[in-house]
């Protein structure tokens, strides 16, 4: 990616966005036609796209409700955070706890836009425009300074977007960033896009992605576990979708969970 | 319809279809929330329908509030309206223990119906809101997008509605001004724009409102923060509705004040020494050249000042004081200045005054007074006090005697002559020693180099018409037709200055270089005079040139070949041509008139004896000879003075030439004329012409041309009664030149 501030690349219905797509994905309707095209593109290469967005979002749900319920974390910075849908990070841990405060952060124009509408009566939640390949700009906004308390545990969530940083923006050094401005006792949340299997079609529904800002880089097993070193990975540590803990009376049916690795996304939560 | 179904078996149906409603609805969608919260509120929506089953009469509305509800806490949308409409017909009778007749399987399908119609009602409002806010959020963020380009960007951008008033303002446009926000909106641009610019700007938004152009570009002054100017280069542009007019205006505006304030500075660095902050040679340059160029009666006068012992102190102090002591003279100098005084620094330790309109000497001298006051008191540099004096040369003339080089030379001469006579006063410029300074020697060693490389110049005298009408309008009867010019030579001299002719021609006929001068002179004036010619429609009213021949040019024998040859190459009629030479200059030196003057005057050329009366003026001989016109010589008219010293004998004489050469068919044209007196006088006796500078002194061409142009157009060149009198075609131009003015 070049060096133009975010408001320069512009707002563009025509083409797609990696945050509507995946609203799409999901039965929402926060999308535009570019955005449904290019997903029903992904769709032909990857019948399973909208299962495994299904799953992914299961599985952010399950991980926000241990993170607020178990690991008693009251403050989470979500990264890459998306179009607001049903079950957002803030429901599910304002649901557990009513003081919870979280801090939405995606580099996506509309979605920031539509997030702030949505969170205007809400003092304990708001979004930030910005791109987090720049960590030290969103630790040092008045979004995360003035809602966040970083000498507490922090709730760092980082799913389904890893895999739109390329090696060369050099993920491992943005995750560190982010645990470095953390306290022990925080904790990270991650997904990520593998190709270890189903390799074929996830490189056809990766190819799509090349027509947004964000491209996507599937990673391995290894590769991705390497990302997540400096956290202790709960159990069941990095695992398909659907295994992580699952949870039908909390969190839904995972429509994978009879089949993990047709989500071809990885799941872990560490504690620092 | 009465179905017995006990309270208890009815809850527990209930929560047993809840369940399996729930488990079918979460597998099929993305549920807000998980299985229990779904199962939960799925109880309720089961005892509505079940509530809806046994109603009496039966009605399936009911259903629909329930498929709403459904709707909206289910995501993916389609397969939780299928899911449940699939339940519904499966399980809901059996997990109520209920067997399906014909009636109970059409209430159920009604009922499915209606939640259906519910849940399809309710889906279709859901996407519908959630398109319009997506929408309106890329409206947003486009918008929040071109604002921040708009308040991001260095210019400042006004846009303005079909009014003129101000709707938006960005950032810059209102740091640009130092305004508040609500002090803009609502307002129009040019209130805010300097006084002297509002009006005209206001007119032109308003006129491309009405009628055009799209784009409108113009430089024009802000009323800036605290009372500062600002300089903005302004485009606007008008976007129009179909009907033609104006709907907004935008306005970008660009601040080039800096921009402007540097140029000016540049212009100011040009114009002026960085010491002391005077200005320099190029000021001086050009307020002398407005003065020479102003009306010919205009004076000037120049003080020009070189301190004594400034190098003395720049040697033993160092340079540094040496310009701490320039900055305070400069100081000194600028307060001993009289209005209309201009104080310019040379370089080095010099300086100069000029005085615009002087009365005389007098006004210069003054200012030197001045100046050598003004150093009277020694002047302190840091805690030394250095005693420095000023040696001065002086120089007052008509704005129009030569050029800034000349007036400078004359200046600088005259201060090296104040240096050696002791310093510390001033000398006067006086021409005479000027002239005499300049040694024959080295000039007779220059002039065949001044020859060659054309440092001779033509200089201009007005001749003009004497007659009865002669002077209407013109001030104090000076206004007289301007029928001829006499041809004056000047060496425009690259040291010693402007050379008038006493102090070379005498040389350059003794040397013989005179002969190659005078064919530089006439040939130069002769395409002059050609030029002034085409100035005339038809030739009329052209002047003739009157140019000076020597004794040895008269002499040499291919004189009147020459001349023929300079007239062919010209092209000016041989009778706007006139020759002028001495009484002694017309003899041969056997006493007989020279040949070569029938010549010239068979080919149409006018011969014109100069300084008649100072000579041995043997009136047998004019009668011989081909001339046509008398130059009566300054004495003569000396003579006419003022009322008070009327000279009646002089007149009688003038009177008794004017009379004799008229009867010889001769024209008479007085030299020399000062006052107005005189020229009434020289009138009453009957003279046809005169110059002097009562009518203008020696002019560049460039002046004359300009008094061609400024003549109405076929203006006759003398008086009809003149004419009439006289029967020699004396109108078309008499030729005088002569090399001495
Ligand atoms: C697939 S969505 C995930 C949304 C949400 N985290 C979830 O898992 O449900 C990925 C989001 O990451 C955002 N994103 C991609 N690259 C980003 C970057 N460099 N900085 C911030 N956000 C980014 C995209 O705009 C998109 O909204």
């Amino acid at each position: 990616m070049d060096e133009l501030p975010g408001w320069a690349a512009g707002v563009d219905v025509d083409r797609p966005s990696a945050a509507r797509m995946y609203d799409y994905a999901l039965g929402g309707s926060h999308n535009f036609a570019a955005d449904r095209e290019a997903t029903q593109a992904v769709i032909a290469a990857f019948p399973d796209g909208p299962l495994v967005a299904r799953s992914n979002r299961l599985f952010l749900h399950r991980a926000v409700r241990f993170l607020a319920a178990e690991a008693g974390i009251t403050q989470f910075l979500d990264l890459g955070s998306g179009v607001p849908t049903v079950g957002n990070v803030h429901e599910v841990a304002q649901g557990v706890n009513p003081q919870a405060r979280v801090v939405y952060v995606d580099i996506d124009p509309v979605a920031v836009v539509h997030s702030r509408m949505l969170l205007a009566d809400n003092p304990l939640a708001t979004v930030l425009h910005a791109d987090i390949r720049e960590p030290a700009s969103i630790l040092g906004s008045s979004e995360v300074t003035g809602l966040l308390d970083l000498s507490r545990p922090t709730a760092v969530l980082m799913v389904t977007v890893l895999h739109f940083i390329s090696d060369g923006d050099d993920p491992a050094g943005i995750i560190g960033a982010f645990r470095a401005a953390t306290v022990p006792g925080s904790y990270l949340a991650v997904s990520h896009v593998t190709a270890d299997e189903r390799a074929e079609q996830v490189h056809g529904a990766g190819k799509v992605y090349e027509s947004t800002p964000t491209g996507v880089t599937p990673r391995s097993r290894a590769a991705i576990a390497d990302l997540l070193a400096g956290y202790d990975l709960v159990e069941p540590g990095l695992v398909y979708l659907p295994s992580w803990r699952p949870d039908e009376k909390h969190g839904g049916i995972d429509p994978l969970a009879d089949d993990p690795s047709r989500a071809v996304a990885l799941a872990a939560v560490g504690r620092r | 319809m009465e179905r017995s179904l006990s309270p208890a078996a009815r809850r527990r149906g209930v929560a047993r279809f809840a369940q399996v409603w729930a488990r079918a609805i979460v597998g099929a969608s993305y549920p807000a929330t998980g299985l229990v919260d779904v199962e939960e509120r799925l109880l309720g929506l089961t005892e509505r329908l079940v509530d809806a089953l046994f109603g009496e009469p039966f009605a399936a509305e009911p259903a629909a509030a329930v498929g709403a509800v459904v709707a909206e806490h289910t995501f993916a949308a389609a397969d939780a309206l299928a899911a449940t409409i699939r339940v519904c017909g499966a399980r809901l009778l059996a997990e109520l223990r209920l067997d399906a007749d014909d009636e109970l399987a059409g209430r159920v399908a009604a009922l499915q119906g209606a939640l259906a119609h519910g849940y399809t009602r309710a889906l279709r409002e859901r996407i519908l809101a959630g398109q319009d806010s997506i929408h309106r959020a890329a409206h947003l963020a486009t918008d929040a997008r071109f604002r921040t380009i708009f308040n991001g960007a260095a210019i400042g951008i006004v846009l303005a509605d079909a009014a003129g008033r101000i709707v938006d303002a960005n950032d810059a446009f209102l740091r640009m001004l130092g305004v508040a926000p609500h002090r803009v909106h609502g307002r129009a641009l040019h209130e805010f724009a300097h006084p002297e610019d509002a009006a005209g700007l206001r007119d032109a938004h308003a006129a491309q409102r009405l009628t055009g152009p799209a784009h409108l570009r113009t430089e024009l002054r802000f009323a800036g923060p605290a009372g500062a100017t600002v300089r903005a280069e302004l485009t606007t542009s008008c976007l129009r509705r179909a009907d033609g007019r104006g709907e907004v205006q935008l306005s970008m505006i660009v601040d080039v004040t800096e921009r402007h304030r540097l140029q000016s500075e540049l212009r100011r660095q040009a114009r002026h020494d960085p010491l002391t902050g005077l200005p320099n040679r190029t000021v001086l340059a050009e307020r002398v050249t407005e003065l020479m160029s102003a009306e010919p009666d205009r004076r000037l006068g120049l003080c020009f000042i070189d301190l004594d012992g400034f190098k003395a102190v720049n040697d033993s102090l160092g340079h540094d004081v040496g310009d701490r002591l320039l900055v305070a003279v400069a100081g000194r100098l600028t307060g001993a200045l009289a209005a209309g005084q201009l104080l310019v620094r040379m370089g080095g330790d010099e300086f100069v005054i000029l005085l615009a309109d002087t009365a005389g000497i007098d006004d210069v001298t003054a200012t030197a007074t001045a100046v050598l006051a003004a150093l009277a008191e020694p002047v302190r540099v840091g805690d030394q006090a250095l005693s420095i004096g000023a040696s001065m040369g002086l120089v007052e003339r008509p704005a129009t005697d030569g050029d800034l080089a000349d007036l400078l030379r004359a200046a600088d001469i005259t201060l090296y002559q104040a240096k050696d006579a002791g310093r510390g006063r001033w000398e006067v410029f006086d021409a005479e020693r000027n002239a005499r300074q300049v040694t024959r020697h080295t000039l007779s060693t220059m002039l065949p180099g001044a020859v060659e490389q054309d440092q001779f110049t033509v200089v201009y005298q007005p001749i003009v018409t004497l007659g009865e009408q002669s002077g209407v309008g013109g001030v104090g009867g000076v206004g007289g037709v301007m029928v001829g010019v006499e041809a004056l030579v000047r060496w425009r001299h690259p040291r010693f200055g402007l050379l008038s002719p006493e102090a070379f021609i005498g040389l350059a006929e003794e040397t013989g270089q005179i002969v190659l001068l005078g064919r530089r002179v006439l040939e130069l004036a002769c395409r002059q005079a050609a030029r002034w010619r085409e100035l005339c429609p038809d030739g009329v009213g052209a002047p003739y040139v009157s140019v000076n021949l020597t004794a040895r040019q008269t002499r040499e024998a291919d004189l009147v070949d020459q001349v023929a040859r300079i007239l062919d190459e010209t092209g000016l009629p041989a009778r706007l041509l006139q020759l002028e030479l001495t009484e002694s200059a017309l003899m041969s030196a056997a006493g007989e008139p020279m040949r070569a003057l029938d010549d010239l005057a068979a080919m149409g050329v006018r011969i014109a004896i100069d300084d008649f009366g100072t000579g041995y003026s043997n009136l047998a001989y004019l009668r011989r000879l081909p001339v046509h016109t008398l130059k009566l010589a300054g004495p003569f008219v000396d003579g006419f003075g003022s009322a008070h010293q009327h000279d009646p004998d002089g007149e009688k004489i003038v009177r008794m030439l004017v009379e004799l050469a008229h009867s010889l068919r001769l024209t008479v044209t007085a030299e020399g004329v000062e006052t107005a007196a005189q020229a009434e006088r020289l009138r009453q006796v009957d003279c046809d012409s005169a110059q002097g500078y009562l009518f203008a002194p020696p002019l560049p061409p460039g002046e004359i041309t300009r008094r061609l142009r400024a003549t109405p157009v076929g203006a006759p060149p003398a008086a009809p009664s003149t004419v009439s009198t006289l029967p020699a075609p004396r109108v078309k131009g008499a030729a005088t030149s002569r090399f001495v003015s």
